[in-house]
């Protein structure tokens, strides 16, 4: 008796095995997904910059101009006396070149910008 | 498929990222579709059944401790979800009444399972356990496919370990008498052969 209820286990097991697992319709994942999304609720829209974030900023502006005003900065700076090339100056000459004290922020802004570009586009396809 | 555990994508779902709930989604489909069918017995009932259990668990998902098994758990909400659908319908206790089982019929030998084609045997296995009454047709799923033992079973349906036993003897039973009346036809039609 026991033998027979082994051996009848053994080919139910057997033949359940076989007979292996159903599948949904190939859209399923994609409707319970849709389902599930459907079940968050919606945040309220929030400005990235805030109201005050923006007000902060516009002070700030405001008492640079205010500052840039009353104490102007060098309006030029010479290639020739930074540092570096004063250094190397010793060995070959350059031509003299000056450029606007905003002119050299804007190049160095430029060239700190283009230094990114391929730093965030790893970070984005890492992500 | 991905390795990382149940766990590592509970806490991503938790933690906001609702898309790693679709990795639990991906790994369970199968089963859950599987155990909802085999008891609601209609394909696309059982796929809105399943859709409504991975739905239900997103939403418990914060309620669910670790005690038991993801698995279990999730198997437990389908479980009941294919249960309140049959009710819903009023099929259940529907079941089809098997005639003729007797004692005799459990000589069916697996010599002549392997004369069939493998595909054409697991479609009509599939036939014959579709044909179990529903509670039956799950715990056989979740016995021998699964292999879960009778008191995780006994915890996934909130039935008693004793009746699952009963119910497992039960489905063995039905399933040899099924089965023989399947395949001797079969077999008699394909070579005139008497198993």
């Amino acid at each position: 008796m026991e033998e027979q209820f082994k051996e009848q286990d053994k080919i139910i097991r057997n033949l359940i095995k076989d007979a292996g697992l159903e599948s949904p319709s190939v859209d399923f994942k994609k409707s319970v997904m849709h389902a599930v999304y459907s079940e968050i609720p919606v945040k309220p829209y929030q400005p990235l910059i805030s109201g005050k974030v923006w007000l902060l900023l516009g002070v700030l502006c405001f008492l640079g101009a205010i500052l840039l005003y009353f104490y102007p900065l060098a309006s030029e700076i010479s290639l020739n006396s930074l540092y570096i090339i004063e250094k190397l100056n010793s060995s070959f000459s350059l031509p003299e070149l000056h450029i606007t004290k905003i002119s050299g922020y804007a190049l160095t802004f430029l060239a700190l910008f283009l230094l990114e570009i391929p730093l965030l586009k790893k970070y984005f396809i890492r992500d | 498929m991905s390795t990382a555990t149940d766990q590592h994508y509970i806490e991503r779902t938790l933690n906001g990222e609702t898309r790693a709930f679709g990795f639990l989604v991906d790994r369970y489909q199968d089963f859950v579709f599987t155990i909802i069918y085999r008891m609601v017995k209609v394909r696309q009932e059982a796929e809105e059944v399943a859709q409504d259990t991975f739905l239900k668990a997103f939403q418990s998902l914060d309620s669910y401790r670790g005690e038991a098994k993801f698995s279990s758990w999730l198997y437990s909400i389908a479980y009941r979800k294919a249960l309140d659908s049959l009710r819903k319908n009023k099929k259940y206790q529907a079941t089809e009444l098997i005639e003729g089982i007797t004692e005799g019929d459990s000589d069916l030998s697996e010599n002549a399972l392997e004369k069939m084609e493998k595909l054409e045997r697991s479609k009509m296995i599939g036939k014959c356990i579709l044909k179990l009454p529903e509670q039956e047709a799950a715990i056989v799923t979740l016995y021998y496919f699964e292999e879960r033992s009778v008191k995780e079973i006994a915890a996934i349906t909130n039935l008693s370990v004793d009746n699952i036993k009963i119910k497992l003897y039960r489905s063995r039973k039905k399933m040899f008498s099924l089965l023989k009346h399947a395949i001797l036809p079969e077999i008699s039609n394909n070579n005139g052969r008497a198993i």
